[in-house]
């Protein structure tokens, strides 16, 4: 298992790149093969985040075409493109979240397109799936094996976009115990990653 | 590294910190190598969790969607019929031209050369105006769309500061009036004056300065009324009678303090009193007399 993992990063990494390379000199083609590479895991992680379809849709599309005018601003230095297509979207997500704080949407989805809704994109690149069905494995485990208390902090902030303080006052815990929960849970989560054999280069940003 | 930094980071990294820890840890990020270290491999943790929900492809159509975005925003290649519909005429035999023939064909050849530059060069500024205007078109929805966010933000910040405005005031009116009945109380010039009741395990004391208006009444052991009773205050003067004051109702711990305006100043009452009205208060006194008060 291991080897299928770093085989395949060592071999997505640099494909990657290139594909940044391209789109930064207005090649859309290269976009597309991004897109069929991580468009699945954004519109997932942006559904877990907003519970609402088209509101992922929206996430999904901006992601990309952030990516489209900003892949010139891309360092690798700094991380890998997959982290850096998560991060927008996660920050996304996460504006589109704290705009319903302020201003409440319906959480359905709209009905006027159920046909559009349900046609699932069929270019997703199998490879690309295959790792992420392997790293889900991977990371589901490793936060099935720390404390439920733990992982729930972790969960709150980062699919809930909750601070600290708002996730202490939505459990009705004290701030000091979600603080110690959300370092403990996230050490813990590292260090189960790296006893299974990642290298940190190796987990995805 | 500062531990209470260190004890930051991973709520950092998930973006869980308030604005003045966030603040904190963004100082630390530039001056100190360790902990821009230490974010990085924090967050390539994070990075992952990306991965664990449930996979689901994104319907085809965002797809589509986003490519025609980008198309509405490229620039156009010229018409392929510019190009593909073009043939070069074929050779001429110059033994065959005479010329006449030849300067016509010069003439033709410079006005055409003259039209297709002129359509060119046109076609060119149409093209470039077509693509800024796509892209301020672009902006211009991007920009609406930040000040349609900002105004609802706006509105919601207004509305709440409102509200704790009022709130504020109307703390601020009830720490005045309690301050003025601190220093009322506290006054040499103030007499006390008990107020006695019929019944069991009630009793008062009224406060009052001569020739001042203000009554300020202490009373415990009543009894939490109905919502369709209430109790009411009196000032009564042995020419004029009882006239009405103000009503009041206690909480379950049955005790009171009230700060009453008399009409006139105290020294003109003989006597006050508390009895039992419907809700709304009487303009005469009912029978059900709780406390009284010689002045």
């Amino acid at each position: 298992m291991k080897d299928l993992r770093t085989l395949t990063d060592e071999h997505i990494q640099p494909e990657d790149l290139v594909l940044v390379d391209r789109i930064a000199a207005g090649d859309d083609r290269a976009l597309e093969s991004l897109y069929d590479r991580y468009a699945r895991v954004v519109y997932s992680l942006s559904m877990r985040m907003l519970g609402n379809a088209e509101l992922a849709e929206d996430v999904v599309q901006e992601t990309f075409w952030r990516i489209w005018r900003r892949s010139s601003t891309f360092q690798s230095s700094r991380g890998r493109v997959s982290g850096w297509i998560f991060g927008i979207a996660h920050n996304l997500a996460i504006d589109e979240l704290r705009r319903q704080q302020a201003r409440p949407i319906p959480v359905y989805d709209r009905e006027d397109r159920p046909v559009l809704r349900d046609m699932e994109d069929q270019n997703i690149n199998v490879a690309s799936s295959i790792v992420e069905e392997e790293r889900r494995r991977l990371i589901v485990a490793a936060l099935d094996r720390i404390p439920p208390e733990q992982r729930e902090v972790i969960e709150l902030a980062y699919f809930g976009g909750l601070s600290q303080s708002e996730i202490a006052e939505r459990l009705q815990h004290p701030i000091g115990t979600v603080k110690t929960r959300v370092r403990l849970g996230l050490q813990k989560l590292r260090d189960i990653l790296l006893n299974e054999g990642f290298q940190l280069e190796d987990l995805g940003e | 590294m500062d531990e209470h930094i260190r004890e930051l980071l991973p709520a950092f990294v998930l973006g869980a910190l308030d604005a003045d820890e966030v603040f904190l840890v963004e100082q630390h990020l530039r001056k100190s190598e360790e902990v821009r270290s230490e974010v990085e491999e924090l967050r390539s943790v994070i990075g992952l969790l990306s991965y664990a929900p449930e996979p689901q492809p994104p319907p085809a159509h965002v797809k589509r969607q986003l490519f025609a975005r980008i198309g509405a925003t490229a620039e156009p290649s010229f018409p392929s019929t510019l190009h593909t519909n073009h043939k070069p005429p074929p050779p001429l035999a110059l033994t065959s031209f005479n010329l006449w023939g030849r300067g016509a064909f010069i003439v033709a050849v410079v006005v055409l050369f003259v039209l297709v530059g002129t359509n060119v060069y046109t076609y060119s500024l149409l093209s470039d105006a077509n693509m800024q205007f796509a892209q301020i078109s672009s902006d211009y929805q991007a920009v609406n769309g930040q000040l349609e966010d900002t105004q609802s933000d706006l509105q919601t910040v207004t509305d709440e500061t409102e509200q704790l405005r009022q709130q504020i005031t109307i703390f601020t009116e009830a720490q005045v009036a309690q301050q003025q009945d601190f220093a009322f109380l506290a006054s040499s010039a103030t007499e006390g004056h008990s107020l006695t009741s019929q019944v069991a395990g009630v009793e008062g004391k009224m406060y009052v300065q001569p020739g001042h208006n203000r009554v300020v009444v202490v009373v415990h052991g009543l009894q939490q009324l109905d919502n369709d009773t209430t109790y009411q205050f009196w000032f009564a003067t042995n020419n004029e009678g009882q006239i009405p004051s103000a009503t009041f109702n206690v909480e379950q711990h049955g005790i009171i303090e009230l700060s009453i305006e008399a009409p006139e100043p105290i020294d003109v009452y003989q006597e006050v009193m508390v009895t039992v009205e419907t809700d709304g208060g009487a303009q005469t006194p009912s029978s059900d007399v709780v406390l009284t008060a010689s002045i």
